[in-house]
């Protein structure tokens, strides 16, 4: 049975009360949305924070999904929904980046400031090129932001991210362009050194 | 073809998304133009930077802990003895009796904290006394007010709320996450200036609460001081 039956079979099988193939959904789909989620988290204990929330709202959002579309479709509509919550809840700084090199110190400085980086995962990870790709992606507008996720996360073509996103393909497509631009004119300082 | 435009079509040549006879004068372009062959690079380079960043492994007791997590909001809604209904409500049946639920948990917060407040061993600031009110406005948001004048003290955004009452103890338990207590500083001038110190209560009190039910304990109004105290030194 391919993936996609497998996950509507087991949505359908907790939907009647056995719990267990919630387990198993998640146990399916917990890596794919920690990526998206750290994507939008400054550290891996938020992004697991959220992604535990993606499926907390899953659970208790059981009733409401019918199959009419793939379950990763209700999935990551509901994982960019939290995501989007989360990130703005914690109020990111938005600051004035008069240069790419202001910001790439800003990120630096950012680092170690960021004294949650206490998980040895967050300190493996926490070089200089993660942190500094990691921003620059967290300081995309959040429409840009979640149409480049769901595309190089998940390689979800632009049919799919319209799907999830409710974008139309038009524009999914143009978030996608500003999207790269913007990324290169952060990383531009960086690339060129 | 221009730089203008050749930038413009860069990330579609990178995709493959042109037509032929556009990719070859994208190419003959990009073979004359430092400039734009610069640009094309730097859009190759950070876009497999994307690709690069290494992501995590997710903790092997995800699951677990998520579980776990479930189950204890589970295991406190089935120890309700009042049948509340959900506060994601879907028609008007639910709606009317979770607006009476409210109206209990209103009253009932309105004994504790008035207990609270008349409790001499827990004291606020003699200026800032004030018999407080927790009224549900929507799913989201808990509007503590001036039970006296409405004033507005503070408004608690949840992300997930779950209250329940525990009718032989009087005590509130709120499960609750990204509690974030905003200030309500746009006042009129009739209104009365927050104080720090009914915003620090506020805090306390859903912090403590919210430890509480995480730990399964139920806190008795004896042990409130005692809680309180723990929660300070920790602070």
């Amino acid at each position: 049975m391919d993936r996609l039956d497998k996950d509507i079979e087991l949505m359908f099988r907790f939907q009647n009360g056995e719990e267990h193939c919630f387990e198993e959904l998640v146990e399916r789909h917990k890596q794919r949305v920690f990526n998206i989620a750290y994507r939008y988290a400054a550290n891996v204990h938020d992004a697991e924070e959220i992604a535990q929330q993606v499926f907390i709202n899953i659970y208790n959002a059981k009733q409401k999904y019918k199959p009419t579309a793939q379950f990763t479709t209700w999935l990551y509509q509901i994982c960019k929904n939290t995501c989007l919550k989360s990130f703005r809840k914690k109020k990111l700084k938005i600051i004035s980046i008069h240069s790419n090199t202001d910001f790439e110190r800003y990120v630096l400085s950012h680092q170690a400031l960021n004294s949650k980086a206490i998980n040895p995962r967050d300190i493996t990870l926490n070089n200089e090129l993660n942190m500094i790709i990691k921003e620059a992606v967290r300081s995309l507008p959040d429409k840009q932001r979640i149409v480049l996720v769901l595309r190089i996360d998940e390689d979800l073509s632009y049919e799919n991210i319209s799907e999830v996103t409710g974008f139309s393909i038009k524009a999914v497509k143009s978030l996608l362009h500003r999207a790269r631009i913007g990324l290169k004119d952060k990383l531009k300082d960086y690339l060129t050194k | 073809m221009k730089c203008n435009e050749t930038k413009k079509k860069l990330i579609s040549y990178l995709d493959s998304e042109l037509s032929k006879s556009k990719m070859s004068e994208v190419e003959k372009h990009l073979s004359e133009c430092a400039d734009c062959q610069k640009e094309k690079e730097l859009l190759e380079k950070s876009w497999s930077m994307l690709n690069d960043i290494q992501t995590p492994e997710v903790s092997n007791n995800f699951t677990t802990n998520l579980m776990a997590r479930i189950h204890i909001k589970n295991e406190k809604k089935s120890e309700f003895s009042f049948s509340a209904p959900k506060f994601h409500f879907h028609n008007g049946f639910k709606r009317l009796a979770t607006a009476a639920v409210a109206a209990c948990l209103l009253v009932i917060v309105y004994l504790i904290v008035n207990s609270y407040l008349s409790d001499s061993s827990y004291s606020i600031e003699k200026s800032s006394k004030q018999k407080l009110a927790v009224q549900r406005v929507k799913d989201t948001l808990i509007k503590v007010t001036d039970a006296n004048n409405k004033t507005p003290v503070a408004e608690v955004v949840e992300t997930i709320i779950t209250g329940e009452i525990n009718t032989e103890n009087y005590n509130i338990e709120i499960v609750s996450t990204n509690i974030e207590i905003q200030k309500q500083n746009k006042l009129d001038k009739s209104n009365k200036t927050i104080t720090d110190s009914i915003d620090k209560e506020i805090i306390l009190n859903l912090e403590i609460y919210e430890n509480i039910s995480l730990y399964q304990n139920y806190a008795l109004l004896d042990d409130y001081d005692a809680i309180k105290n723990s929660k300070e030194e920790a602070l």
